[in-house]
C-alpha cells in the first residue's frame, strides 16, 4: 500500500471506461459507465492526494505545490459528468462525446501530475486534440483550429525536443504556445469557436482548467530572464480588459460564457507572469478558484440551455421562480468569479492586485477595473437569466437532483473549500518554495 | 485587566459576530432550499439584531465606566505571507460606536417593520436574506478597524443594496435599476480598493488607529505624504458613489424600486451615509490636501444645491424623499470637507432617523392625508396643495422646471458620454470578432447560433 499508484490506477480507469463506451452499444449503459468511470477515477485521485502527504506516491510522483491538482480536476471532472442531462446522452440529435471525455479527464489528471518540463509540453500540444476529435465527430471544420495550433504544437514540439534551444527562442516559443493554448488576445477565435460548435460539456471542461499556468510557474525564471513574460505581461493585460468589454456586449449566453472564461484566464496569466513567490502563489491559487467558479457557471449554462434550448441574452427570462437554485448558484459561482469576500478567490485576488500594482501600477488598475466589469456583466447576465419576467411552473423546468448535488458540491467548493484562505494560500506559498520551482529547477 | 479584555472582546463578538451567523444561517437556509416560517425568521433575525445591539451598548457602558475611549479587537491572526498581510481587525470609538448603534436601532426597527409589511410576500425569506447580509456588512464596515475589514463590509452593502432594489425582480424596471445601482457600486469598491492599496503602501498596514493617530499633521510630515493624498482622492471617489453626490446620483431614486422597508433603511438612513462616514473616519487623509478638502465642500453643496432644486419637482413620495435626503448628505458632506467631526456626526444621526420615519410613513401618506383632510375639510389642504411650489403653476423659470423634472439629465448625460460610447466599441469589436471566427472557421457567415449541443 505504500507506493501503490493509485493516481495511475484512476488514470487507467478512465482510459478503461473510455474503450469499454466506445464497444457499447446501449447509451443507457455508456452514461452508466462514463459517470461511474469518472466517479472512481475521481476517487483514485484524492485518495492520491490524501496519501502524498504521508509520503506515498505511486510511479508519478507530483511535487508538493501540483499534488492537490488532481484531486481538484477529478472533482471537476466528476461533477460536470454526474449532472448531465440524461438528455444529452440518450436521444440527441448529435453523440455525447463520452468516451472522449473520459480520454480528457485521465489526461487531465496526468498533466496536472507532471512537473516534468519536456513531458509537460508534449501534454499541452496533445491537449486540444480532444476538442478537435470532437469537431470532426461532429462534422465541423477544423480549419480555424488548424490556423491557431499548427504553429503552436511546432512550438510546443520544439520546446520539449530541441536540446540547445536559445533561452530567447525557447521563451518566445513558450509566448506563443501559452497565447493559443489559453487563448490570449489575438490567439482567442479557435476557443469562441469550438464554444460554439463543440458539445458544451467538453468546452466546460476544456476552457475552464487553464493547463498551461503550471508549465508558467514551472518555466517562470526562464520567461523573466528572456524578457517573455513582459511580452506575455502586456498581452495578458489587453486581453482581460478586451475580453472582459466583449463579455458585457455579448447576446449570446455561450459567448458570455466563453468570453467570461478568457478574461478571467488571462488575469492569472497576468499573474503568473513573474518570478516572484508571492505573485505566482496568488495567481496559482486564484486559478484554483476560478475553475471551480467557472466550473459552476458552465453547467448552470448548461442546464438552462437543456430546459430551453439555446439562450439569447438579448431579453430577460426570468427563471428565477422556476429554478431558484440555478439562480443561487449562478450568484454564488459569479461572486466566486470576482473574487468577493467569504469566497475563495478573495484572498488570492488581493493578493495578486496588491502584488502586482507595484511593478506596474497600469496592469493593477486594470485588473481592479477589468474585475469591476466582468462582475457588472456577470450581474447583468444575472438579471437577464433569471429576472425581469415571470415564467409560469412547469415540470421541465424541475431541478433533478444530481444537478442539485452537483451545484451544492460546486457552492460549498465557492466558499467553503477555503473556509480559512490564508491556510491554503501559505501552503501553496511554501511548496512552492520547497519544490525550488521559482527558480525553474 | 485580563477579565475586562475578556468581557470587552465577548460583547465586540456579539456585536460583530451576531449578524454575520444570522446571514450564514438564513443563507443556508436559503441555498439547501428549506422553508422556515415567517415567524422563525422574524424571531431570528429581531433575536440577531438584538444581541448585536446588546454586545455593541455592553462594550459602550464597559469603556465609559473604565474610562477608556477605544478599543481593538481582533477576531483572528494576522495572516501575514512575506510583505503581503491581511487584517481583518474591528476599531471601537465614538465614530464606529455611534454608526454602528444607529445602524443596528434602525434594522430593529426595520426588521419589526419588514415583519408585517413583507407578511406574505413571496420572497419574504429572501428579503431577510439580503437584510441580514445588508446588516453585517453595515455593521463590519461600521466598526472595521482596517481598511480590508471596511472593505469586507463595503461590498457586502453593495451587493445587498443592488438585489434588494431588484427585489421584485418579475418586473424589468427593478432589475434595471439594481444593475445600475450595482455599476455605482462597483466603481465604488474599485476606488476603495485602488485606495487600500495606496494606504498600505504609506503606512506598511491598513490600520486606521495609526491614521487616527498620526493625524493630518502627522501625515503631512510623512515622506509619502503625496501617496496620501492620491489615497485621499480614490476615497472620495468610493464615498461619492456610495453616498450618490453629484454626478452620481442618478442611482437613488432608482434604488427606491425596492420594498419600502429597505428603501427606508438602506438608502434614506444607513447605505447612503456609508460614504460620508467613511470620510469621516479617514478625515485626517482628506484635511491632508487643503485643496482635496476644498473639492470636497465643493461637491457636498452642489451635491445639496443639485438635489434641492430637483427635490420640487418630482411627483412621487419616495422620489422627493430620496432627493431630500440628498440634499442633506450634500451638507453633511460639505461639514466633513470643512474639518468638523461631531457635527456630522450628529447630523447623520438625526437626518437618518427621520429618514427612516419619512421613508416608513411614505406607503401610508395618502391615507394619512385623506384623514387630515376629513378631519380639517378638504378645502384648506386642497388650496395649499394647488398653490405647492413644486408645480408648473409656480414662480419658477420654465427651464429650471424642466432640468429638476429630468433629473438635471445627469443620467443622459452619463449615458451619452460614458456609458454608449464604450459600448459602442466593444459591439463593434464583437462584430468584427464575429466576421473573424467566420472567416478564419471559411464559414459564409458567423452567428451566435447553431450551437455543437442545443436543448
Amino acid at each position: 500500500m505504500n507506493h501503490f499508484p493509485l493516481l495511475e490506477t484512476g488514470i487507467g480507469i478512465c482510459i478503461i471506461g473510455a474503450l469499454v463506451s466506445l464497444l457499447v452499444k446501449s447509451q443507457e449503459k455508456i452514461r452508466f459507465i462514463t459517470i461511474y468511470s469518472s466517479f472512481f477515477s475521481a476517487l483514485c485521485a484524492m485518495g492520491s492526494y490524501l496519501i502524498f502527504y504521508q509520503g506515498h506516491h505511486g510511479f508519478i510522483v507530483p511535487s508538493e505545490f501540483n499534488a492537490p491538482l488532481p484531486a481538484l480536476a477529478g472533482m471537476l471532472y466528476f461533477v460536470v459528468l454526474f449532472c448531465t442531462p440524461r438528455t444529452k446522452f440518450i436521444g440527441a440529435d448529435k453523440p455525447f462525446p463520452s468516451s472522449l471525455l473520459l480520454v480528457a479527464q485521465g489526461f487531465t489528471l496526468l498533466t496536472c501530475a507532471m512537473t516534468d518540463n519536456p513531458l509537460l509540453f508534449l501534454l499541452l500540444a496533445l491537449e486540444p486534440l480532444i476538442p478537435m476529435v470532437d469537431l470532426v465527430k461532429r462534422g465541423e471544420r477544423i480549419r480555424i483550429f488548424l490556423i491557431h495550433w499548427v504553429p503552436a504544437w511546432l512550438a510546443a514540439l520544439a520546446v520539449a525536443f530541441a536540446n540547445h534551444l536559445p533561452e530567447k527562442v525557447a521563451g518566445l516559443l513558450i509566448t506563443l504556445l501559452v497565447i493559443v493554448r489559453l487563448g490570449l488576445f489575438p490567439g482567442h477565435s479557435w476557443i469562441v469557436f469550438i464554444a460554439r460548435k463543440c458539445s458544451f460539456t467538453t468546452t466546460i471542461l476544456f476552457v475552464t482548467q487553464m493547463t498551461p499556468v503550471l508549465l508558467l510557474v514551472l518555466n517562470s525564471q526562464v520567461l523573466h530572464d528572456t524578457h517573455a513574460s513582459l511580452y506575455l505581461s502586456w498581452f495578458a493585460t489587453l486581453s482581460i480588459f478586451y475580453f472582459a468589454g466583449l463579455a458585457m456586449v455579448q447576446r449570446s449566453l455561450r459567448d458570455f460564457f466563453t468570453y467570461l472564461c478568457l478574461a478571467l484566464s488571462s488575469m492569472v496569466i497576468l499573474g503568473v507572469c513573474s518570478h516572484e513567490p508571492l505573485q505566482l502563489t496568488a495567481a496559482y491559487c486564484l486559478r484554483n478558484s476560478l475553475w471551480i467558479a467557472l466550473a459552476g457557471i458552465g453547467i448552470i449554462v448548461r442546464a438552462l440551455e437543456a430546459r430551453h434550448g439555446e439562450l439569447s441574452l438579448f431579453q430577460n427570462h426570468g427563471f428565477y421562480e422556476s429554478t431558484p437554485l440555478l439562480a443561487i448558484a449562478f450568484l454564488a459561482c459569479g461572486l466566486g468569479c470576482v473574487g468577493f469576500p467569504g469566497t475563495s478567490a478573495f484572498i488570492s485576488f488581493e493578493m495578486l492586485a496588491d502584488e502586482i500594482i507595484p511593478g506596474s501600477p497600469f496592469f493593477g488598475i486594470v485588473i481592479v477595473f477589468s474585475e469591476a466589469l466582468i462582475s457588472i456583466s456577470l450581474l447583468m447576465v444575472y438579471f437577464k437569466l433569471f429576472c425581469g419576467r415571470k415564467v409560469e411552473w412547469s415540470n421541465i423546468f424541475k431541478v433533478r437532483l444530481r444537478e442539485m448535488i452537483a451545484l451544492w458540491i460546486i457552492i460549498l467548493l465557492v466558499f467553503g473549500s477555503r473556509f480559512l484562505p490564508h491556510a491554503n494560500i501559505t501552503s501553496t506559498h511554501d511548496a512552492l518554495q520547497k519544490t525550488g520551482l521559482k527558480a525553474g529547477h | 485587566m485580563n477579565e475586562l479584555k475578556q468581557t470587552l472582546d465577548l460583547f465586540a463578538a456579539m456585536g460583530i459576530f451576531s449578524p454575520l451567523a444570522l446571514a450564514i444561517f438564513l443563507l443556508l437556509a436559503f441555498v439547501l432550499q428549506v422553508r422556515l416560517h415567517e415567524k422563525v425568521i422574524a424571531l431570528v433575525v429581531q433575536s440577531s439584531v438584538f444581541i448585536s445591539f446588546a454586545g455593541i451598548l455592553g462594550l459602550v457602558i464597559m469603556l465609559t465606566a473604565n474610562g477608556m475611549k477605544k478599543w481593538e479587537y481582533e477576531p483572528f491572526p494576522t495572516f501575514y505571507l512575506e510583505s503581503f498581510h491581511f487584517d481583518f481587525d474591528f476599531y471601537f470609538d465614538w465614530l464606529s460606536l455611534s454608526f454602528a448603534m444607529l445602524s443596528l436601532l434602525l434594522c430593529f426597527v426595520i426588521a419589526f417593520f419588514s415583519q408585517r409589511y413583507m407578511h406574505r410576500e413571496a420572497g419574504y425569506q429572501r428579503f431577510f436574506v439580503l437584510y441580514s447580509i445588508f446588516v453585517s456588512g453595515i455593521v463590519i464596515a461600521s466598526l472595521s478597524g482596517t481598511i480590508e475589514s471596511l472593505f469586507v463590509g463595503w461590498e457586502m452593502v453593495g451587493l445587498s443594496s443592488a438585489l434588494l432594489v431588484a427585489f421584485f425582480h418579475e418586473r424589468i424596471m427593478p432589475t434595471r435599476n439594481g444593475l445600475h445601482l450595482w455599476i455605482v457600486y462597483r466603481i465604488s469598491d474599485a476606488a476603495l480598493f485602488l485606495a487600500s492599496y495606496l494606504l498600505h503602501h504609506a503606512l506598511g498596514q491598513g490600520f486606521f488607529r495609526v491614521i487616527l493617530e498620526q493625524g493630518s499633521e502627522g501625515l503631512a510630515h510623512a515622506t509619502s505624504s503625496p501617496v496620501y493624498v492620491g489615497a485621499g482622492v480614490l476615497i472620495f471617489l468610493a464615498s461619492a458613489c456610495k453616498s450618490a453626490l453629484f454626478p452620481f446620483s442618478g442611482w437613488l431614486p432608482r434604488a427606491m424600486e425596492g420594498p419600502t422597508p429597505t428603501s427606508a433603511i438602506f438608502y434614506g438612513a444607513l447605505s447612503i451615509h456609508l460614504g460620508a462616514f467613511l470620510l469621516l473616519r479617514l478625515n485626517p487623509i482628506v484635511q491632508l490636501s487643503p485643496t482635496l478638502a476644498w473639492v470636497v465642500v465643493f461637491f457636498g453643496l452642489l451635491t445639496a444645491l443639485f438635489s434641492g432644486i430637483i427635490a420640487n419637482a418630482q411627483t412621487d413620495i419616495k422620489s422627493i424623499l430620496a432627493f431630500a435626503t440628498l440634499t442633506q448628505v450634500g451638507i453633511i458632506i460639505a461639514e466633513i470637507g470643512l474639518g468638523l467631526e461631531m457635527l456630522p456626526l450628529i447630523h447623520i444621526i438625526g437626518h437618518a432617523s427621520l429618514r427612516t420615519y419619512q421613508f416608513l410613513r411614505a406607503p401610508s401618506s395618502f391615507a394619512y392625508y385623506k384623514s387630515l383632510e376629513e378631519s380639517l375639510g378638504r378645502t384648506e389642504l386642497n388650496k395649499k396643495a394647488i398653490n405647492s411650489p413644486s408645480g408648473p403653476e409656480s414662480n419658477v423659470s420654465p427651464a429650471i422646471y424642466a432640468f429638476a423634472l429630468n433629473r438635471g439629465g445627469m443620467d443622459s448625460m452619463l449615458d451619452k458620454f460614458i456609458v454608449k460610447p464604450f459600448v459602442q466599441s466593444f459591439k463593434l469589436a464583437d462584430a468584427f470578432e464575429k466576421r473573424l471566427v467566420s472567416m478564419l472557421a471559411g464559414h459564409d457567415s458567423s452567428n451566435g447560433g447553431n450551437h455543437g449541443e442545443g436543448a
